[in-house]
């Protein structure tokens, strides 16, 4: 199976090719650093760090479908953020 | 060599014709050897001890690795040395040098090497010797070792010149050839072929042993960038105003991680005045800097000028062969004591570095500044003290930089005086910080090149109440690590010790050619990514650094006459061969996958932007008539979007990733030969172009 966001095969069982995979887990760790230092929920966070220009291309490219599921799946926004199978089960 | 020696006849072989002329200037007892020329060849004609000296330049190597017979496949482990033309067709002027050279070496009864003194200078003398004079010419061949092309380094190289060939650097020289092309050629070939099978077409790509390396240190960096994601941290800017001036204070806490911290510290000290506690002044002693090694001469060059370290290297060599510096590929930063400093400032005299020099001349003692790396056949590089004339653009850069770090590196130290005052405003603590140089040492000589700010500061005096008129707690983000740019791509190749002084900088090219990296700082392309993908899927050896640093230990023993050339030549043989059969029995599947990256890397360099009508990409298309290039929407050849723009027919177009902004078509970049790049909306009927007519 492909990646979601590029034309690389996914690793097995997940959405993402091992480097979008590896930015989807940085992301997750920068979520909890960015908690602790200022009141952020979950999209806001996204939307920060999918408009920061520091922000790698592949960690962006996550952020900005996270950004998009999170949106569409929930309207009235999840304090938390989904895990790499929830994500798969419910796509 | 002395007189009564009398050989007659010698034949005396150097690297370049601009050598050839100089060491035969330098040899000839008038002076005025006698220029001849042989199959249009230049060579000399010098007398020197009742000696006739017949001197003759080669080309850089006349002679190389190459496969014995056999189809274009892999593996390959049986080769030869052959003549450079006959394995490869555009290096035909080669061939009436080895032509002539043996037509002179007929009724010579002695045989001089003067190419280069290191190990590719060894080998191109000893298999002209052995191939093209005959191999009973090695043992009557003799060397000649200098650092520099004057008179004096060449006379003096004469007279102390070896009775044999330094046949260990010659033997280092001959495995590092033979190892190099047997990875080479075989990992290359298997990478060109797996595409050419999967695909159907031929793409040349090539990897050696310190190229795989070397691309996996890029990639490794490009994951991390691509993969970062910033932390948010706080900062305090604040201003105070002192003696009616306003300056930049620093919160003493330094970056702050909590937000709400930040916020108090914010609201607590705005527009309070605080006591200056205490005025601290301390004297910073600064060293001159150590001279330059080609690694050191190469960093600076691209620091200063943004030279690439090519370039920087080209211009050096050419710089020697003027006689202007000593020998650039060196890896030492040391100057032994024969070589005469004051000699050499003294022929800088009449130059413009006149005044500097008679500054440091008129000194009792002068030493250099040395640096820990050594080597042992070259001084670090320096200048001969022969005045340069006509030297214009790039080549006078690099001559500056040389000359002027060499003066610095005899100068004193400089001292700088910083000052640091502490502030307490309400019970948090405030840095006001100024520096100046008050002896600037060594820094004169190399002025234009020192990074050196000063900030002075009022006088201040402790207990005196300060005002801070802004308080700002400022959100920044954190970085993620720097590209590599040539410049640190050559250091982490030095630290990691691979590859040598001679080949790191066309290593770095090779990579530009091969469109496996792209712009400065270096980013790594598609192709480059499944490169080091598919290496390090089946035959990650290629990318590590322990084998090839490994290699490079054994290629220096060999130099040092601890082991023999052939038994590493055969181990590498051994390490390829299991690589190559898994290559072999994987080459569809690698195939597949190196050419995916390579049809996207094309659709990207296609690709200009987003059609301004329907949204999907804008790609660069050809007339199936005309043969003309034009943009298109992908939609055009399904008939759901008709969008088109002529574009120009020269020169190389690429997309910069911007909008017009009063039509939102893309803007191109064209950049021709010759010409300053240039960039324009896609679209010719934008009203824009009406505006600027």
């Amino acid at each position: 199976m492909r990646c979601k966001l590029c034309w690389r095969d996914a690793v097995e069982g997940e959405d993402y090719c091992t480097y979008h995979l590896e930015a989807y887990r940085r992301i997750l760790e920068a979520y909890e650093d960015w908690r602790g230092a200022m009141d952020i929920g979950w999209e806001e966070f996204l939307r920060e760090i999918s408009e920061n220009p520091a922000t790698g291309e592949w960690a962006r490219e996550v952020a900005l479908s996270l950004l998009g599921e999170f949106r569409s799946l929930s309207p009235s926004g999840s304090p938390s953020p989904p895990s790499p199978r929830r994500r798969r089960g419910s796509s | 060599m002395k007189a009564d020696r009398t050989l007659g006849r010698i034949l005396v072989i150097c690297e370049k014709p601009r050598a050839a002329q100089r060491i035969a200037e330098a040899l000839d007892e008038g002076g005025k050897p006698l220029k001849r020329r042989m199959m249009g060849v230049a060579y000399y004609l010098a007398r020197r001890d009742g000696d006739e000296l017949v001197i003759v330049s080669a080309l850089g190597h006349l002679y190389t690795v190459a496969q014995r017979g056999g189809r274009w496949t892999y593996p390959i482990f049986d080769f030869t040395w052959v003549p450079v033309h006959e394995a490869d067709r555009r290096a035909g002027k080669r061939r009436v040098f080895i032509e002539a050279i043996k037509r002179l070496s007929r009724d010579v009864e002695g045989y001089v090497s003067a190419c280069d003194y290191d190990i590719e200078g060894s080998l191109i003398a000893y298999n002209i010797l052995r191939y093209t004079c005959g191999e009973s010419s090695l043992k009557a061949a003799r060397r000649m070792r200098f650092s520099a092309l004057t008179r004096r380094d060449i006379l003096r190289a004469w007279e102390n010149m070896s009775g044999t060939l330094d046949f260990p650097l010659i033997e280092a020289g001959r495995a590092r050839h033979e190892v190099d092309w047997l990875f080479g050629i075989n990992l290359s070939r298997a990478l060109t072929l797996s595409v050419k099978r999967a695909s159907g077409f031929y793409r040349t790509l090539s990897i050696g042993r310190v190229q795989g390396p070397t691309l996996s240190f890029i990639r490794d960096r490009e994951i991390e960038v691509r993969t970062f994601v910033p932390r948010p941290y706080w900062v305090i800017e604040a201003e105070a105003e002192i003696g009616g001036r306003r300056l930049k204070v620093e919160y003493a806490g330094g970056r702050i991680e909590r937000e709400a911290e930040a916020l108090e510290i914010e609201r607590r000290c705005g527009g309070r005045v605080g006591l200056l506690k205490a005025v601290s002044r301390s004297r910073h002693r600064i060293q001159p800097p150590t001279l330059f090694n080609l690694g050191d001469l190469q960093r600076e060059a691209y620091r200063v000028f943004r030279y690439s370290p090519s370039k920087t290297l080209r211009l050096a060599e050419s710089l020697y062969l003027d006689a202007y510096i000593s020998y650039p590929r060196t890896s030492s930063q040391k100057l032994p004591p024969t070589i005469d400093v004051r000699e050499i400032l003294s022929g800088l005299r009449e130059t413009a570095y006149g005044p500097l020099v008679e500054e440091l001349l008129s000194r009792k003692t002068l030493r250099p500044r040395e640096g820990r790396m050594d080597d042992p056949a070259h001084p670090a590089i320096h200048p001969t003290g022969i005045a340069p004339k006509g030297l214009k653009g790039a080549g006078a850069r690099i001559y500056d930089l040389i000359c002027r770090r060499f003066m610095a590196s005899l100068g004193e130290e400089a001292v700088r005086e910083r000052v640091k005052a502490e502030i307490d405003v309400e019970g948090h603590l405030f840095h006001l910080k100024g520096g100046r140089v008050i002896e600037a040492g060594w820094m004169r000589f190399y002025r234009p090149y020192v990074r050196e700010k000063e900030v002075e500061l009022p006088p201040l005096e402790e207990g005196m109440p300060i005002r801070l008129l802004k308080v700002e707690a400022v959100r920044r983000f954190t970085k993620p690590p720097s590209r590599y740019n040539q410049s640190s791509l050559l250091k982490r190749m030095e630290e990691a010790e691979i590859g040598t002084k001679a080949t790191r900088a066309e290593i770095l090219d090779t990579l530009y050619r091969r469109g496996y990296v792209e712009g400065d700082p270096m980013r790594i392309t598609d192709l480059g990514f499944a490169i080091v993908e598919t290496l390090s899927h089946y035959c990650p050896e290629i990318l590590s650094v322990e084998m090839t640093r490994s290699l490079e230990r054994k290629l220096e023993a060999i130099r040092l006459g601890e082991i023999k050339a052939d038994e590493v030549v055969e181990e590498a043989v051994e390490a390829l061969k299991p690589i190559l059969k898994r290559f072999k029995e994987r080459e569809m599947a690698i195939g597949l996958e190196i050419n995916r990256a390579i049809r996207g890397d094309i659709i990207r360099a296609n690709t200009l932007g987003n059609c301004p009508r329907c949204g999907r990409e804008l790609r660069i298309f050809r007339g199936r008539e005309s043969g003309k290039r034009f943009a298109g929407c992908v939609g055009y050849f399904d008939g759901s979007c008709t969008v088109t723009y002529p574009l120009p027919q020269r020169g190389r177009i690429e997309a910069t990733g911007k909008r017009c902004e009063v039509c939102g078509a893309p803007i191109i970049r064209v950049i021709r030969r010759g010409r300053r790049p240039w960039e324009l909306c896609i679209d010719p009927n934008c009203p824009s172009k009406g505006v600027r007519r």
